[in-house]
């Protein structure tokens, strides 16, 4: 492997492109934090439980990295010819797609969507000297699935209180929204850290929509339902016996609170002319929050984050029967939920991105791979500054510089870095990035370029 | 038959009881009698911990018998076995072998009838524990149809549940359904020249999950710190490549080489064999540095490996806490996880690892009787609000089945069917807001969501006002039917009807005010029918409040 021609191919695409007219241009977002009335932003987080493969998702095509490729991967390696091509602008040499993929390739080629190489729990910049060294700080229990999807979703884990900083940027920016109590995020695919502040909670629904109370409606014509619903709701105001009863009642009361008025809005929602994919369950998660932004403005909402989930990707066997299903749900699931957000004519207002716990070993253990580090991930959406690569792609090379033993490649971009670009577009000012992104000042770039 | 009969006929019997509902002021006793210290109610809070919910019956066995001797009765009774069940109902079934969702739901089908009508409550509901720690799912591909082996599995917990912490850890790392679903089953040694690593999954999580966890503990559960107050991780990535080989070489119990695949009943539930040219034979380090010398088989190294693991420091502490946090509290004291701890570490015999000691201590322990506080007890496993519920009132399925097989879109949880090998919660969430305000674990409320919590109220309710929702045989829900005989016959007494259902479903923890509440209800529902109106909605009121979802 010719390591130097590598290197120097792989520079920071970032600087080569059009970061800092990015970094620039939200300049003018510092302090914008009350935004105009037909102002909307959506940031959709779609989770890939497990652990993606992710340098089987992209993969360089040139003949030498290619081959590197090869070599590290042997028989998890997608065959050259497989591969769908992609042309990113300025990134040097080529590139393409997994071939479960065509969805993404299109929207990539289209300039709908950015790569982001390489991207991991990192503290500091980290080094294989240093990681070897152990004279860097080092995110906790790096390779541990729930440690890591806690560390992707909050940044900063070791402290008694965890939160996200999804959840962060809420507290920050709750005022924007309207006051029908409903939380600026909302999660289709349960609680988790990363929509969590310090006030604010993710609000629940299911992909199949939000359920009413039966047989509990305190205005029903009936006086039994009247009597019990009276009942039902004096228990849920009654001097609490325990702290757990206590909080039951509330998330039972909250749910109350609004499934009325979800339940509605989403019923008045004209249906989408975009079908999303059947029988996958990312479609079906993607389709109920495509409805939900269909009634932003009913809702009053401005700022509304997302939080959507796609399991299974912990391939430690099978990986070539298992990967290419996943990978073909998720790239499906992306492309309709672009085309309805077009249909809907608010493109540029949502990204969405993905996230996962970590990337995966290159090598093989004989049928999958084990946990690794760092890995790409995809930015989409009509304000990404699409068809490029960011970041640096990683040297595909076991016991290289990146290797932190068995092709678990140590990450050259913080995750961090990652959000504090989105968290930008969002609206955060440069002191609220800061507060948000707890390790973003240990980085030089703080904004990666991939958003307008 | 009504509590008060039941009662009156014990005594007739020569039996002796304390006045219903009494706080355990004991009475005469004839010729050789159980020692009778415990009230209804006592008796009632401890089944809710012990079993799936208790029953009249059970609540005048465990009377009668107390504490000591009924854990004795129950560790004494047999296994009731799902895989012999689920077999002759896939053989009546008759199933094509394309039927893989009616064959899962059938599976599932088993589960709910050994846990509601079983005999061996309490080995169940330890089993329950344990198929939440040492996971394994369904919702995993290479397990999505094996019904029989996940069956299995279930029964092999339930077999150890009393046993030995080791055997159980043995047993479960050589099950075919656990090979396949942390695929250690076809793990082979390392391959250099073609960049292959043995895989590392299974070294991890039996670590990191079935055994010891990530963090040094003390005695009492809490974390060992250093001098910089920082946690200390048990173990680093370089003990994971080493475990990873010694779990090398294995495959289903039947097949004929390595490298083959095919399966059939058998191999889903006979434990795996090894096949030595693909096991790693070269020197190992375990934890704490310990050497297992080259040249050992894989059933030796594997021995060596789990023994390693079974006299960690950490083993105690971490499978006791679990269990205290799954059958009794959420929050246990350091002391009370403490004292399980060393009968963990020594049964009094010399041994180590004896669960039914542990179980036992668990239930028997001075905090655990005491039950006191507000931050007390846990927020109860959604599954338990249903086997509490269908239990107390003998539910009958339509078919003659019970089926709720689509609990995990309506409760977040089906059994041995979790998102992953983390289960459907983790015991040390803390749900945001005032639960971690006030620092304390609350592990169920992490599937506790607003859309959760408003379909499982709702399916309650379907329960107990025996709604028609759509039926078939292979539907994923039946219909449930439920006895209140019992109950209707105190319809006309509000207050004896809402005493009689505190018991049976709440252990008599039911506070005053949510007591007249209910009663009022009753009172004010007018008595012209045979009362089942009124029965209805006392039960449904209380399984859907507050104060049910937490057993304390």
């Amino acid at each position: 492997m010719k390591r130097r021609e590598f290197l120097t191919r792989s520079i920071q695409a970032a600087l080569a492109g059009s970061s800092m007219t990015a970094t620039l241009g939200h300049l003018s977002l510092v302090n914008a934090m009350v935004p105009p009335a037909d102002d909307y932003r959506a940031l959709v987080c779609v989770f890939l439980f497990g652990g993606n493969d992710s340098y089987n998702m992209v993969v360089p095509s040139g003949g030498l990295e290619y081959e590197a490729y090869a070599d590290a991967r042997q028989s998890l390696a997608v065959a050259a010819e497989d591969l769908v091509s992609i042309n990113p602008l300025t990134t040097a040499g080529t590139f393409g797609f997994h071939p479960s993929a065509p969805e993404l390739a299109d929207l990539f080629n289209d300039n709908k969507l950015a790569v982001a190489a390489n991207i991991g729990a990192l503290v500091e910049p980290t080094s294989r000297t240093s990681f070897e060294n152990g004279n860097i700080e080092l995110p906790q229990q790096l390779f541990s699935h729930n440690d890591q999807q806690k560390y992707w979703q909050s940044l900063n884990t070791n402290v008694a209180k965890p939160t996200g900083w999804a959840g962060r940027m809420a507290d920050l920016l709750e005022g924007s929204n309207g006051e029908t109590g409903l939380s600026m995020n909302v999660t289709i695919a349960g609680s988790n850290l990363w929509q969590t502040g310090s006030a604010t909670l993710p609000y629940s629904i299911g992909a199949g929509g939000v359920q009413t109370l039966k047989g509990l409606n305190s205005a029903a014509s009936g006086e039994r339902e009247r009597r019990r619903a009276d009942a039902f709701n004096a228990m849920l105001t009654s001097s609490p016996t325990s702290a757990f009863g206590q909080e039951f009642a509330r998330v039972q009361q909250r749910s109350i609170n609004l499934a009325d008025l979800i339940a509605d809005q989403i019923a008045d929602v004209p249906p989408l002319e975009t079908q999303f994919p059947d029988g996958n369950p990312l479609g079906g998660s993607l389709s109920m929050v495509a409805r939900l932004i269909a009634a932003r403005e009913a809702l009053g909402m401005k700022r509304q984050t997302f939080f959507v989930s796609l399991g299974g990707w912990d391939t430690h066997s099978d990986q070539l029967e298992r990967q290419p299903i996943l990978i073909s749900r998720l790239s499906q699931g992306l492309h309709a939920f672009s085309q309805a957000m077009e249909e809907l004519g608010i493109g540029n207002e949502v990204t969405t991105f993905t996230a996962s716990d970590f990337g995966r070993t290159l090598t093989s253990n004989g049928d999958g791979s084990d946990h690794g580090w760092g890995g790409h991930q995809l930015i989409m959406g009509g304000a990404v500054n699409g068809k490029e690569i960011y970041g640096n792609m990683p040297i595909i090379e076991i016991e290289g510089p990146q290797d932190s033993g068995r092709g678990r490649i140590i990450p050259t971009t913080a995750i961090d870095q990652m959000g504090a670009t989105l968290a930008s577009w969002f609206g955060l000012g440069a002191s609220e990035l800061n507060e948000v992104f707890p390790n973003l000042k240990n980085f030089s770039i703080q904004n990666l370029g991939f958003m307008r | 038959m009504l509590r008060v009969a039941a009662l009156f006929f014990a005594i007739l019997l020569g039996m002796t009881a304390c006045s219903g509902g009494g706080s355990g002021g004991s009475t005469q006793t004839t010729a050789e009698p159980p020692a009778l210290t415990i009230s209804e109610t006592e008796a009632a809070r401890f089944l809710l911990r012990a079993t799936f919910g208790p029953t009249e019956e059970s609540i005048d066995n465990l009377v009668l018998l107390g504490y000591e001797s009924w854990l004795d009765e129950q560790f004494a009774i047999p296994t009731t076995l799902q895989l012999a069940k689920l077999t002759a109902t896939l053989e009546a079934a008759n199933l094509e072998a394309n039927q893989g969702n009616a064959k899962r739901l059938r599976r599932v089908d088993t589960w709910w009838d050994v846990v509601v009508n079983g005999e061996d409550q309490l080995r169940q509901r330890v089993a329950f524990a344990l198929s939440q720690i040492f996971v394994i799912s369904d919702e995993e591909a290479a397990l999505r149809n094996s019904v029989l082996g996940i069956a299995n599995y279930n029964d092999l917990l339930a077999e150890y549940a009393f046993g030995n912490y080791r055997e159980l850890l043995h047993a479960v790392t050589l099950n075919p359904m656990m090979g396949d679903f942390l695929s250690m089953r076809r793990n082979e040694k390392a391959d250099p020249e073609n960049n292959i690593s043995p895989d590392e999954n299974y070294a991890r999580e039996v670590m990191q999950l079935f055994s010891i966890g990530l963090w040094e503990l003390n005695l009492d559960g809490t974390r060992k710190l250093d001098e910089d107050e920082q946690p200390i991780p048990t173990f680093t990535y370089y003990e994971i490549l080493e475990f990873a080989r010694v779990y090398t070489g294995w495959n289903y119990g039947n097949a004929p080489r390595l490298r083959f695949s095919r399966r059939n009943a058998e191999s889903e539930v006979i434990p795996m064999t090894s096949f030595e040219d693909f096991h790693d034979r070269d020197l190992k380090y375990l934890l704490g540095y310990e050497l297992i010398p080259a040249g050992l088989d894989a059933p030796e190294d594997m021995n060596a490996a789990l023994d390693n693991i079974f006299n960690h420091a950490n083993v105690a502490p971490f499978i006791s806490k679990q269990l205290i946090q799954h059958l009794v509290t959420s929050n246990p004291s350091p002391e009370y996880v403490e004292r399980i701890t060393t009968i963990f570490e020594d049964n009094g015999s010399g041994e180590r690892g004896d669960l039914k000691r542990v179980v036992q201590a668990i239930f028997l322990d001075e905090e655990a009787l005491a039950a006191e506080g507000f931050t007390f007890g846990k927020l109860k496993d959604p599954l338990l609000k249903v086997t509490q519920l269908w239990r107390a009132f003998e539910a009958e399925g339509e078919f003659g089945v019970l089926r709720f097989g689509d609990s995990n879109n309506i409760l977040g949880q089906r059994p041995l069917g979790a998102p992953s090998v983390f289960n459907f919660f983790r015991p040390d969430y803390q749900h945001p807001g005032e639960l971690q305000n006030m620092g304390i674990n609350s592990p169920a409320f992490e599937i506790l969501t607003e859309s959760l919590i408003t379909t499982s109220t709702n399916v309650l309710a379907d329960f107990v006002y025996g709604a028609r929702t759509r039926t078939g045989k292979n539907a994923a829900r039946h219909p449930v039917l439920l006895d209140f005989t019992d109950e209707l016959e105190l319809s006309d007494d509000p207050e004896g009807l809402v005493d009689h259902v505190n018991l049976l479903l709440m252990g008599g923890l039911m506070s005053d005010e949510m007591k007249a509440v209910l009663i009022e209800n009753v009172t004010e529902t007018p008595l012209d029918d045979d009362g089942t109106r009124r029965v209805q909605d006392a039960v449904f009121l209380t399984v859907s409040s507050p104060e049910f979802s937490v057993q304390r």
